[in-house]
């Protein structure tokens, strides 16, 4: 074979292999790149609870922003409250368009200016945030790149090498062969049964895996940051609505394992310093039922959906069944 | 400018190539060196323009001492090679080990030290080995570069520029010097995409893949969270072939891409886990560094020629120079130490007289190299210690507990033999084992890139590997396309080279 004839093939498997990589993913589009690189409407497909991204928030925003799509409700949070299904029923009562825009390891920071973006663009929106204790505990600065519209390029330089990545058509082919997954679980069943406790021995044994697995957080500060994200979102949206995740009684047991009581007792009084929030860590028969939980650190959306109840009866003015509302007597 | 980056790949190097391919053809090799010298310029000051400067004051100097070493009186050149080598030593110290050694004179004074604000320009440790080798080889010819232009692109030839490898000016001089040769073949074109593409495939799927199992335990080790024996060895064995994969893959795109200018740069790596003894070892591991340390530091230093033990002290000297040279840490230096006293182990092994069987000796090779990574890796002094400790089965053993409750009465037997159960994801424990696996089947089973590829004319002539040779067949240019393709598509977000830091 001549060189220039292995050229031509090489660079022609190459063009090729590229090309149809790029066509799958622009044809599935597992992370909803292309409504975001071309502003048209996010795939029916998948759920923003399964692909909850920021960059499909982004785009569900800007459609808002441009008149498409308004938005009457909206959800915050992170991956816990992706199990808040907006079609719940009884939050018709509190608008008719309805998203969940929460998204894995949400910070308040990042929250902040989604929700200034919502309210810029539909004034009306009523926006519920949930809140969890993580969000005042330090980690390293959120990527505002990301968020900042100034900055979209990142975005666009971001999706566009998505597309083109072979782990991306790897998750075309797994959107293909599931085109509709619920809540997913790990094949080898760790979502379902790192917590799953039998016995108090059994719980010991787990609790100190835990700390083994995890750097130890014991002392770590307060981060006092998050009490003005907070302010800046009763800024943003003076009636939007925070509530505290429901954590299981086992995600307390090994928060308390790891020193971080004190932590939760001060962030609780912070929230209330901060106006009416629904706590609904506090403990009810609902945090105390494993089943109720994908693993300690996420409800299950049947829990979802009397989240949801409740903060709808918050609204209007009826008795919770379930949270309690953290105010002035909290402090 | 990283290799593994679109702009690279989809910007920069068509743009040089084509501009390369015009200008040779059209027959100036004065105008093709510029370009090659323009262009090169341009991927160093990508990353930070404001250290060009720092680089062409480094080569202009190095550039004026070669002058003069082949234009002085015999007795003055000693002087001026120690001039060139003490400014070349001395630019190194400034920006690599200024905080380094600030630190320990701190401590030992009992006080706390300041950190300068001293940013580490990329490269300078591979450029200034490189100068200090031009020059003393200078010293011995007599016969420096006297071409401004050449000097420069010998230095600052980008294929080799940020990380290697480290060129004798005898290898990469004559053929800047042959005119006609700076030229565009199909040959050399093909040739060099394939070892291109062998690399990049090493580095975005081999190198960064096994990154992900290393990379946690090292910051759990560094934070003081101990692993476990069978996590350790994963974290040390991964990194092992991480670093291979990482700086051999980058090694052949660095002779790829030199070979699609019809420029043959030395292979640096030749299958160093294969060998059976440190020596051998580090006559196959970053080959270009090892021969600099043995010509231009442990020759120098009296090498053999002082009796034994002068010579394993020579040998200490130079490997915990060795260490020192890929960064400032005493991590590095122990790294180094360590392998000092392996090769003085194995040279007074081989002077006893006995054999070890192949097995055995390849064996306890492989485990003193693999147990040296964790120096190396480690952040700090006791992350290391504690990897070691841990790959001494004294921090516990466990097997996650999502295998153990899938086979019945594993649990009682693993619990007897106090055997940890922790839950930890299954399928991550799995492919972590999977990917070590692979990695060892690769580095051990499989011909080097030198063997598949062995026509490129590198400096290290090399067997051909039967039946894995390469040859320009439709089969091959299929499977590299691929190979490239996938590599490619992978780049998505680009990750830094291992010995970029250094």
């Amino acid at each position: 074979m001549r060189y220039r004839s292995y050229l031509s093939r090489l660079l022609g498997v190459l063009a090729v292999g590229l090309a149809v990589t790029l066509a799958v993913n622009v044809a599935v589009d597992p992370f909803g790149d292309v409504p975001y690189l071309t502003g048209g409407p996010p795939h029916a497909l998948h759920s923003v609870a399964d692909y909850g991204q920021r960059k499909l928030v982004a785009t569900h925003l800007r459609r808002a922003e441009e008149g498409i799509a308004p938005i009457d409700l909206a959800i915050f949070g992170n991956s816990r409250a992706t199990a808040i299904d907006p079609r719940t029923p009884a939050l018709a009562r509190l608008g008719r368009r309805r998203l969940n825009l929460s998204f894995s390891a949400a910070r308040l920071a990042e929250m902040v200016p989604f929700i200034a973006r919502l309210k810029r663009a539909s004034p009306q929106a009523r926006v519920l945030v949930a809140t969890d204790l993580e969000h005042c505990l330090p980690a390293g600065p959120p990527d505002l790149a990301y968020i900042d519209p100034a900055r979209r390029w990142a975005w666009v330089r971001d999706s566009l090498a998505r597309l083109i990545a072979p782990r991306t058509l790897l998750a075309s082919v797994r959107t293909l062969l599931d085109p509709a997954p619920a809540l997913t679980v790990r094949p080898d069943g760790f979502e379902f049964d790192a917590y799953d406790y039998a016995d108090t021995a059994e719980t010991d044994r787990r609790i100190r895996a835990m700390r083994t697995i995890n750097r130890p957080l014991a002392g770590l500060p307060f981060d006092d940051g998050c009490l003005s994200q907070i302010a800046a979102i009763r800024e943003a949206a003076p009636e939007a609505i925070l509530f505290v995740n429901p954590v299981s009684v086992w995600h307390r047991e090994i928060e308390d394992a790891l020193g971080l009581a004190p932590a939760r007792r001060r962030w609780r009084r912070a929230l209330a310093a901060h106006g009416p929030v629904i706590d609904f860590s506090c403990a009810r028969a609902i945090t105390t039922v494993e089943t109720n939980y994908r693993d300690s650190h996420h409800y299950r959306p049947e829990v979802g959906a009397m989240i949801a109840a409740d903060l709808a009866r918050f609204v209007a003015g009826e008795p919770l069944a379930w949270g309690c509302v953290l105010g002035a007597a909290a402090r | 400018m990283l290799f593994n980056s679109y702009v690279f790949l989809f910007a920069f190097l068509p743009l040089t190539l084509a501009g390369f391919a015009v200008i040779a053809r059209g027959g100036d090799h004065r105008l093709v060196l510029l370009w090659l010298a323009g262009c090169s310029l341009v991927f160093y000051g990508w990353w930070y323009p404001g250290y060009l400067a720092l680089i062409l004051a480094s080569i202009a100097v190095n550039y004026a001492v070669g002058l003069r070493l082949g234009d002085s009186a015999e007795r003055r050149r000693r002087w001026v090679l120690a001039a060139g080598i003490a400014f070349n030593v001395g630019l190194l110290g400034y920006f690599k080990y200024t905080n380094f050694i600030a630190e320990n004179v701190g401590a030992l004074l009992g006080t706390r030290a300041e950190r300068f604000d001293i940013v580490l320009p990329l490269a300078i440790s591979f450029f200034t080995f490189q100068q200090i080798s031009y020059l003393v080889d200078s010293y011995r010819s007599g016969a420096p570069q006297r071409s401004a232009l050449r000097y420069l692109v010998y230095v600052a030839f980008f294929p080799q520029l940020i990380a290697g490898p480290i060129v004798r000016h005898g290898v990469l001089g004559p053929q800047l010097a042959e005119p006609g040769r700076l030229a565009v073949r199909r040959r050399g074109l093909a040739i060099g995409l394939t070892i291109f593409a062998i690399g990049l495939f090493k580095k975005v799927l081999l190198a960064d893949t096994l990154a992900t199992v290393a990379d946690p335990v090292f910051a759990a080790a560094d934070a003081g969270t101990p692993a476990d024996l069978l996590a350790a060895w994963a974290a040390v064995l991964a990194f092992a072939f991480q670093i291979y994969f990482d700086f051999s893959g980058y090694s052949d795109m660095a002779v790829g891409l030199a070979k699609m200018f019809n420029v043959n740069l030395p292979i640096n790596f030749y299958s160093p886990y294969k060998a059976t003894s440190i020596i051998d070892f580090w006559r196959h591991w970053h080959i270009t560094l090892s021969s600099f340390l043995r010509d231009y530091l442990y020759i120098p230093l009296g090498g053999n020629r002082r009796g034994r033990w002068r010579s394993h002290l020579n040998v200490l000297v130079t490997m915990l120079i060795g260490g020192l040279w890929h960064g400032a840490s005493w991590n590095f230096v122990i790294w180094g130490g360590l392998h000092g006293l392996y090769l003085v182990v194995n040279r007074g092994w081989r002077a006893l007289g006995p054999r070890m069987p192949g097995g055995l000796a390849w064996g306890l090779t492989f485990v003193a190299v693999v147990a040296s990574w964790a120096f190396f890796r480690a952040e700090t002094y006791a992350g290391a210690t504690s990897l070691l400790t841990s790959m001494a089965g004294l921090n516990g053993i466990a097997v996650p507990d999502g295998i153990v409750r899938r086979i019945d009465g594993l649990g009682a037997v693993l619990a007897a033999a106090g055997v940890g159960m922790p839950i930890v994801p299954v399928l991550d424990w799995l492919k972590a084992i999977a990917l070590v696996a692979l990695g060892l089947a690769v580095v051990t089973g499989l011909p080097n890139t030198a063997e598949i590829v062995p026509t490129y004319g590198g400096v290290l002539a090399a067997p051909p590997a039967r039946p894995l040779a390469w040859r320009p067949s439709p089969g091959w240019a299929t499977a590299i396309g691929a190979m490239l393709a996938l590599a490619v598509a992978g780049v998505s977000a680009p990750t830094e080279f291992i010995y970029f830091q250094f």
